[in-house]
């Protein structure tokens, strides 16, 4: 096989593995860094909760595609964790930064 | 080893536009997919086919094509940091799966694409195949992520 034949191939298994390398590291991981302990405002927190996470969680946050959060016992820091992470279908990421913290303390509050 | 958290700098950049980074990931991947399409439609223009369809000269189809593949290229970039670099490799369930296994393919594919019009010394068969198989990598991956979002989450900006 020539050098052109076997260089289109090679590209590519190349730059794939190289991608799923930096996947496996991902080194700008915001999950992996220290959370930030910023208060969160439970009021925000609902606004944010209803055009974020309603769709799947329900309105009301009894459930829907995904699991009630009420009566579950969560605390502000394992939302955050959750919501930074993801979890089952659930995307990492949803919501970031401060209405991450507001919508961890709206969460929080309804699963006591 | 983890070099940063870039995560709040990434969210006030593209919350400047969109009301969070997840929708912000899904439009550009949308406008991405949509280019995807154009792309077939153009590259089948410059390969005798579709003619009725798309009724355009050679040289502007081709002209279109470079521009359009261009941006898609473009608007996947935000996206491409975000998944890889700060989400990075994760398999909980058959549709996280499917995306980041074709996640990992996308800019494989592009590479040896890019590669095989640059050369030109091989069957005629190689670049539509590669072709088709980037816009097949880009529609699993759209259909598996902003799809979803919008139908399970929200569809707005």
């Amino acid at each position: 096989m020539t050098k052109r034949q076997v260089a289109p191939p090679l590209l590519l298994v190349t730059v794939t593995l190289t991608t799923f390398g930096l996947a496996k590291w991902h080194p700008f991981s915001s999950a992996a860094a220290p959370a930030a302990s910023v208060a969160g405002d439970p009021l925000r927190g609902r606004q944010v909760f209803v055009v974020n996470c309603s769709g799947c969680h329900g309105m009301d946050a009894t459930g829907g595609i995904g699991p009630s959060l009420r009566g579950v016992g969560l605390e502000p820091a394992e939302v955050e964790q959750i919501v930074a992470s993801g979890r089952g279908v659930m995307p990492a990421g949803v919501v970031e930064g401060q209405e991450a913290a507001d919508v961890a303390a709206y969460v929080a509050g309804i699963s006591q | 080893m983890l070099l940063g958290d870039v995560s709040s700098t990434y969210s006030d950049i593209v919350e400047t536009v969109f009301s969070s980074t997840i929708a912000a990931k899904a439009w550009l991947a949308t406008g991405a997919a949509a280019l995807a399409i154009v792309q077939v439609l153009t590259a089948s223009r410059m390969w005798g086919k579709l003619r009725r369809v798309v009724p355009l000269p050679f040289a502007t189809a081709k002209r279109i094509h470079r521009w359009s593949g261009r941006i898609a290229v473009l608007l996947t970039l935000p996206v491409f940091f975000h998944c890889v670099t700060m989400l990075g490799w994760k398999t909980p369930d058959a549709r996280v799966t499917a995306h980041v296994v074709a996640g990992s393919f996308v800019y494989g594919v592009l590479a040896a694409k890019l590669l095989v019009i640059r050369w030109k010394a091989y069957p005629h068969w190689v670049l539509p195949v590669l072709g088709g198989s980037l816009a097949a990598v880009l529609a699993t991956l759209w259909l598996t992520s902003a799809l979803w979002y919008f139908t399970n989450v929200r569809f707005g900006f």
